[in-house]
């Protein structure tokens, strides 16, 4: 017993001891740094941009300023890091649209381009709903009635974004034939499934609630993989023997040639916050989503294989 | 109602509340004033600091900017024909004319007297019947949404001034640049050259600097060039009472006011367009709807008042939809949904029910904001007529200054500071080939929501024409644009026909 004590004592030493190395070995932080969101304040990668940030600088020990530059579905946020000096200063908070992005050709850039550290969001609290006026009480009806009458059935999308995907995706696997047509931004699709004059949307929970909670919109199932212990009612739609899962990473990235202890010193803070309790009420406050961090061989592994797939399902989410 | 005000003000009407409301209310009334600034990036850089604030504090600090950042606009745009945002692009027609004739401060006065006249109006619609007009703007859709930019289009015509053929070429050449970037439903790149920073296309704001204030600027550096030294416009301050102008003439403009106000009210409440569409269109109504059409543009008060009480009156339009149903019209609503998350609070169609004490200290927040805007206003009238006094040579470095500052500062891209320099040429070179800016800019706003929305109309109709003509809302705005085409072709006949009998 008294051996185990003594084995345990020098792991936990060793353990602090290379810690404490690892940590030494960089100086980064030494002044305030900038990370650049790709969209317009007010949104939600703003939103887990701020929080994350908010937790990082007392970890950091360094100020973190927000920069918003929007543009082209988040191309220009993107291409304005790639093209900074990789001092470990200045940064990118995004999510899998960069992806996307470059299988609808938007952009030639991928996450290869830059060096990725860690994922501190994985939102899978994507839902699909009808309008209340709507018939369909279920999953099965909504198929059943898309397949009398193919076509007829409009789902809001947005072209190009991951709405399109959700919609086309749901197409491929239920085997019908819905007319997914653009309806613009969440607010503007968000009105055409209220008043009707379309049916069928996809998108978070969080951007939703609203009118799920007022009785407005019905929730057909969940895209997660699994159930959202945050509304563990709705089933996946999985579990509706549907096999489709929606669900997109934000993560943050360097410039390319950014020191790896950087990277490492980085995700191991993201990883501290990710588990700060306040944290993690106020995201899923906010957005219906627990935090979830992935590590930077894990962010790269789901990127490498996200990309492979919307290149192979690339008409998924461009109209032929 | 009554008691759900009482908490608002309660709410609101706390010392820091007040403070806030009214720093609020300075700031966005100078984000307006300053060419190159506007309401958006007051809210773009306020918005951060919400973070730290209560909800209701920090929603009444977005809605002062918003409040002050519209009516702000009309100082430049009437002392120095440089729209302060574009929302007050038609305020210049008659602004500036009655600066040019020393009449700067009576035009201020009457400017900011329909603002507040216009604030107040949309705040009374929104309080009253916010929920079931959202209910309605949501039945808009693609088909509608296309007819009303298709009536909105034929506003060109009133707009070409003396020739409407270089009018038209003025407002196609906007439609034509709006189209650079990505396209709205398929994702194309369009006329972006190869140039990464093109993708997103041209941005509203540096491009209504550039048209408007930067050739302005060059302009008047060609004029002191050639009369070797700058005008000086003289206000006369002296025998100046209050706001003044008399209370009759106000009076004689309360149809006008009305009416503005309705259409800035309506315009506002259909998610996509707002004030910078209703300040033009309260301006060509009244125009048509005037007994001295002729009049307009030469700086009479009719044109201050439609466009000012209309823009203003788009504000508390925007808030309809936001507040009754979540859903964002514009870009700054967008910013105030952002703000509410934040919050945890997501709006929707429960907030009346939910959260009434945050809904009515919003309205509250509205109300102060407006009275706070009419008073500094009041009071910043002299200093503003003052500020013309300023040798020229001292103020338009400074807003050439922040009018580069503010394009880059809406979205951190240094591409928008070309933008603004490159419009800035356009701008100067329509000036030399007498092309009127104006309809230039309604094409730049309008010709995206109809290219936008008849393809998005398409796509829901599976190519099919026939839906377009069978909404009834459609229909209303297909037939007033009809109705608008004829009347400006009577019109321009009959000014052809005067022109010529008078010739000869």
């Amino acid at each position: 017993m008294k051996k185990l004590a003594t084995i345990l004592a020098a792991v936990l030493l060793v353990t602090l001891a290379l810690g404490s190395v690892s940590l030494a070995e960089t100086s980064w932080p030494e002044k305030t740094l900038e990370i650049v969101v790709p969209y317009k304040a007010g949104g939600d990668t703003d939103f887990h941009t701020r929080k994350l940030a908010e937790y990082l600088e007392p970890i950091l020990g360094q100020t973190i300023i927000i920069t918003n530059i929007e543009g082209a579905s988040g191309s220009i946020g993107m291409i304005d890091v790639m093209e900074s000096a990789p001092d470990g200063y200045k940064m990118l908070y995004f999510h899998e649209s960069m992806l996307t992005n470059n299988v609808v050709e938007i952009c030639e850039f991928t996450h290869n381009d830059l060096d990725v550290c860690a994922a501190s969001v994985v939102d899978d609290s994507y839902v699909l709903v009808v309008g209340a006026q709507t018939p369909y009480q279920t999953l099965d009806e909504l198929v059943a009635a898309a397949k009398e009458n193919p076509g007829d059935i409009a789902f809001a999308a947005s072209s190009g974004g991951y709405s399109y995907y959700c919609g086309r995706l749901l197409e491929e696997t239920a085997g019908i034939d819905l007319n997914v047509c653009d309806a613009g931004g969440t607010g503007a699709r968000n009105s055409a499934v209220l008043s009707n004059k379309m049916q069928v949307t996809a998108h978070v929970y969080g951007g939703l609630k609203p009118y799920i909670d007022s009785g407005e919109f019905r929730v057909l199932c969940a895209l997660g993989a699994e159930r959202n212990p945050l509304f563990p009612d709705i089933p996946t739609a999985r579990e509706l023997g549907y096999d489709m899962v929606g669900g997109r990473a934000y993560f943050l990235s360097f410039p390319k040639g950014t020191d790896p202890e950087i990277i490492a010193k980085m995700s191991a803070a993201i990883e501290q916050v990710c588990q700060n309790e306040q944290f993690i009420k106020e995201t899923q406050d906010a957005y219906m989503t627990t935090p979830s961090y992935l590590n930077t061989e894990e962010l790269q592994k789901r990127l490498d294989d996200n990309l492979a797939f919307f290149w192979a399902h690339r008409d998924l989410l461009v109209e032929e | 109602m009554l008691e759900s005000l009482a908490l608002g003000v309660r709410s609101v009407c706390t010392p820091v509340g007040l403070l806030i409301t009214l720093l609020g209310t300075v700031v966005g009334i100078i984000f307006g004033a300053v060419p190159g600034l506007s309401a958006t990036t007051a809210i773009v850089l306020c918005l951060p600091l919400t973070y730290k604030m209560s909800s209701i504090n920090g929603m009444a600090l977005l809605i002062s900017l918003f409040i002050g950042g519209i009516s702000g606009g009309l100082v430049s745009a009437i002392l120095t024909r440089i729209p302060g945002t574009p929302s007050s692009v038609a305020t210049t027609w008659d602004g500036y004319p009655m600066t040019q004739k020393g009449q700067g401060v009576k035009a201020l006065g009457i400017g900011i007297c329909a603002s507040f006249f216009g604030t107040l109006f949309s705040i009374i619609v929104l309080i009253f019947a916010a929920p079931s007009l959202a209910r309605v703007a949501i039945q808009f859709g693609a088909y509608e949404y296309f007819a009303v930019a298709v009536f909105s289009i034929t506003m060109m015509a009133t707009l070409s001034e003396k020739s409407m053929s270089k009018g038209l070429i003025s407002g196609l050449m906007g439609c034509i640049f709006a189209t650079v970037g990505m396209d709205p439903a398929g994702s194309q790149k369009r006329f972006t050259l190869g140039i990464r920073s093109m993708m997103s296309g041209f941005n509203i704001l540096p491009v209504l600097v550039g048209l408007f204030a930067v050739c302005e600027i060059i302009t008047y550096i060609e004029k002191a060039r050639n009369a070797k030294g700058f005008e000086v416009i003289d206000v006369d301050l002296k025998g100046v009472k209050g706001m003044g102008f008399t209370w009759k003439e106000f009076w004689g403009q309360k149809w006008n006011l009305l009416r503005s106000a309705v259409i800035g009210c309506i315009i506002g409440i259909l998610p996509g367009i707002g004030a910078s569409t209703s300040n033009v269109m309260a301006y060509t109504v009244a125009k048509k709807s005037s007994k001295h059409p002729e009049a307009f543009g030469t700086g009479i008060i009719d044109g201050i008042v439609a466009s000012e009480a209309a823009n203003n009156a788009s504000i508390g339009g925007a808030m309809v939809p936001l507040l009754a149903l979540g859903i964002p019209g514009d870009s700054v609503t967008a910013l105030l949904l952002g703000g509410l998350t934040l919050k945890g609070i997501s709006a929707g169609p429960l907030l009346f029910t939910e959260h009434v004490d945050l809904v009515y200290s919003i309205f509250i927040a509205m109300i102060l904001a407006s009275v706070f805007m009419l008073v500094i206003e009041f009071y910043g009238l002299r200093i503003f007529a003052k500020l013309l006094g300023l040798p020229k040579y001292y103020m338009l470095p400074a807003i050439f200054l922040f009018c580069v500052i503010g394009a880059y500062g809406v979205h951190n891209n240094i591409f928008d500071v070309w933008t603004v320099l490159v419009f800035g040429a356009v701008g100067f070179l329509f000036t030399k080939l007498d092309i009127p800016a104006s309809p230039f800019i309604l094409g730049f706003i309008i010709g995206p929501l109809a290219e936008e929305n008849l393809r998005r109309g398409l796509m829901l109709s599976k190519g099919s024409f026939l839906p377009f003509l069978q909404s009834p809302l459609a229909l209303v705005f297909f037939g007033l644009a009809l109705i608008s085409v004829v009347a400006s072709t009577v019109s321009h006949r009959k000014r052809i026909k005067a022109q010529k009998q008078s010739n000869g």
